[in-house]
């Protein structure tokens, strides 16, 4: 079985490190490469690929913010973080966000080869001490609806908006700036990780939020 | 001695009244008196230019002057002597006028009896000598008043201005003329009528007493901010002025501001500084050794002849050395978490190597489930002051333990930073010279936010940080609206 993988790394000299890697086995595929964060968001969209290689720190968008977006698209995507940072503050977040495994670019050539086979076999890795913090530290807002991370005040904004209340007349409503109330809008959907009013009204009908 | 007597100048033309006023002072205080007698005013100027009198007992009707103008004359010529008038009865009225322009006493030479002459002279002396000490005590206070560049003014209870010093006057532009039908809220900036009321009202409850800043208008339209005192002045009970000693900030006030912004552009300039360097140091050089370190590894497995193969290994421990030093010094410089995290992270980040570094526990709870994605700029100061804290426990606190609490209300995010230490003393934090300190606040400043420090003895400290998050759009959102 071939593995098709996506490398997305805005280090040439380093995907061409691994292209050179890759190239001696006879199943590991490199098929499409991404030098930004867009640029990986968009070719992950695209598909045709079974494993990405992504990197945390790229130029206009980071990686754990490409993965979230792809994550909320297709949850079942394959995803290795291949990161310069060894901080676990970095893995637990790729974890949690859907990664299926977290490496560093350091890491020994063979164990980096062992888990991109594992993944595509539907396996996961991550290292033994961040499994255990993992297992001990489950995320806070696991299980609880997105919309639990609203503040009262988010939450109550967010109740007018999908009831088709303008911000203008919002800002009315709670003598707020027009400015405040836009604000608002954009960390409720920052949080709720969407990207439209759509998306908000289809949640809070599925959720019925709508009074 | 002669130096003793009061050195009398009697001037006096009728040669039987010039004898009596002798007679009566030889012979009521025998040896306290030295007499000197003139019988013409102008004689009388010629010798006060030569000799000191304490006191000159003038007679109003003399040959080369008469009346009135016999007093003003001598009194130009000798402002500083006590003058007592010696008159007949018709003269009366003009004693009385010439007593309300600086005579000491008049005196009827028909009532002169035993004994009174010799007190009228001394009592004379006596009170232009206190007269002499008030105004000069008047002419100091005068100069104190208008002297300074403070700005005095004294109003009454609704605010009519009583009196104001000539610094007031020059500084806000008012005639003296203008300034009795103002009233003091002409002065006051509009903006502060408020304030500067609820002002007045406490303190002619009597409740004042902290430092005023407020804001005056000149009468060419501009603005000063003044800090002072006020104060009001009770009579029975009841307050009859207020008076109000201000000093002109509004160029301290400019200067500080400045020195705001130069420190917040200084900050700002080391940090992008830090920012680049440590992005090239991590980006460029940590990608060149990482790749050399993969190829290296490589290298090592086609090669397994010794001595080459063990050179080969050699060198790829030294690229995964020369890759932790790299690391090491870009997270000295600026921690890549607070460019790839959220605020939540890069804390979490900072508790975690806090406590790996130096073996002090610390514990993070974040009561929030996910906080908002804050600016660099807000990222970036939160994140140096809890690292500043960190530091100052590192140093001074002797802590086992520290606590840190993040709390987000929706409107604002508020960090707690507790240690159980010896506690920061007053004097630590009023040290100019705890740059860190400084630092924080300036950092907090530029966010609009609260920074309390507290020390409690044996027990620890606490920082207490609160941010309004309402001064800005969350960059990432920006970007993505349609």
């Amino acid at each position: 079985m071939i593995i098709r993988v996506l490398l997305a790394d805005d280090h040439s000299l380093l995907r061409n490190g691994l292209k050179r890697i890759f190239s001696e086995t006879a199943d590991i595929v490199v098929v499409a490469e991404a030098v930004d964060g867009p640029d990986a968001l968009e070719k992950m969209r695209h598909g045709g690929w079974d494993v990405a290689l992504l990197d945390v720190s790229m130029p206009g968008m980071n990686g754990l913010e490409v993965l979230r977006r792809i994550m909320a698209n297709n949850a079942s995507h394959r995803v290795l973080m291949l990161s310069m940072y060894p901080e676990d503050e970095y893995a637990i977040r790729a974890m949690r966000a859907g990664a299926s495994a977290y490496l560093t670019k350091d890491s020994p050539t063979d164990l980096l080869m062992t888990v991109i086979r594992r993944l595509a076999n539907g396996g996961k890795y991550v290292n033994p001490a961040l499994a255990e913090k993992l297992l001990f530290n489950p995320e806070p807002s696991a299980g609880a609806p997105l919309h639990s991370t609203l503040s009262d005040r988010e939450l109550h904004v967010l109740k007018l908006i999908v009831t088709g209340v303008s911000l203008t007349a919002i800002a009315e409503e709670l003598a707020l700036s027009v400015k405040t109330v836009s604000t608002y809008r954009s960390r409720i959907m920052e949080k709720m990780n969407m990207q439209n009013n759509a998306q908000l009204i289809r949640y809070a009908t599925e959720h019925e939020l709508t009074e | 001695m002669d130096d003793d007597r009061i050195q009398v100048l009697l001037i006096e033309d009728n040669p039987t009244d010039a004898l009596f006023v002798r007679d009566e002072l030889m012979h009521t205080a025998e040896g306290q008196f030295t007499v000197t007698h003139i019988q013409r005013l102008s004689h009388a100027l010629e010798r006060l230019q030569l000799q000191h009198f304490d006191v000159a007992l003038l007679d109003l009707s003399l040959p080369d002057c008469d009346g009135f103008e016999t007093f003003q004359r001598l009194s130009n010529a000798a402002g500083n002597i006590p003058i007592v008038l010696l008159t007949s009865r018709i003269d009366e009225p003009l004693a009385l006028r010439a007593l309300k322009t600086g005579a000491q006493d008049y005196l009827m030479k028909e009532r002169i009896i035993d004994g009174v002459l010799p007190r009228v002279i001394r009592y004379a002396i006596e009170r232009k000598l206190s007269q002499q000490a008030l105004r000069e005590s008047e002419v100091r206070l005068h100069d104190l008043f208008d002297g300074t560049s403070d700005l005095i003014q004294s109003i009454a209870a609704d605010g009519r201005i009583f009196f104001v010093n000539r610094a007031w006057q020059e500084r806000l532009g008012y005639s003296e003329e203008e300034i009795i039908a103002l009233n003091i809220f002409d002065v006051i900036h509009p903006d502060q009528h408020e304030y500067f009321r609820t002002c007045l009202q406490r303190h002619l409850a009597d409740k004042g007493g902290e430092i005023v800043e407020t804001a005056f208008q000149t009468k060419d339209g501009r603005t000063i901010t003044v800090e002072g005192n006020v104060a009001a002045h009770f009579e029975d009970g009841k307050a009859v002025a207020v008076r109000g000693i201000f000093r002109d900030v509004t160029k301290r006030n400019e200067m500080m501001a400045k020195l705001q912004t130069l420190t917040t552009h200084l900050q700002n300039v080391r940090e992008e500084e830090r920012t680049s360097i440590s992005r090239e140091i991590h980006d460029e050089l940590g990608s060149m050794l990482t790749v050399m370190k993969m190829e290296l590894g490589w290298l090592a497995k086609k090669i397994d002849a010794n001595p080459m193969h063990e050179r080969i290994l050699l060198l790829h421990q030294l690229s995964a050395e020369a890759l932790g030093v790299t690391r090491r010094i870009s997270q000295n410089l600026r921690p890549s978490v607070l460019d790839n995290l959220r605020l939540d992270g890069a804390i979490e980040w900072l508790a975690h190597e806090f406590e790996q570094r130096l073996g002090i526990s610390c514990r993070l709870t974040v009561n929030a489930m996910r906080l908002p994605r804050l600016d660099d700029r807000h990222n970036t100061n939160v994140f140096r002051i809890i690292q500043e804290t960190l530091t100052n426990v590192a140093r001074h606190a002797h802590a086992t333990a520290v606590e840190i609490e993040v709390n987000e209300t929706g409107d604002h995010i508020t960090i707690e930073i507790r240690d159980n230490g010896i506690g920061i003393s007053k004097q630590q934090l009023l040290n100019l010279k705890s740059f860190g300190i400084a630092g924080m606040y300036e950092r907090i400043k530029q966010l609009n936010g609260v920074l309390k420090i507290t020390g409690v003895p044996s027990q620890g400290s606490t920082v207490q940080l609160r941010i309004p998050l309402f001064d800005f759009v969350p960059p990432a959102q920006m970007e993505n609206r349609p």
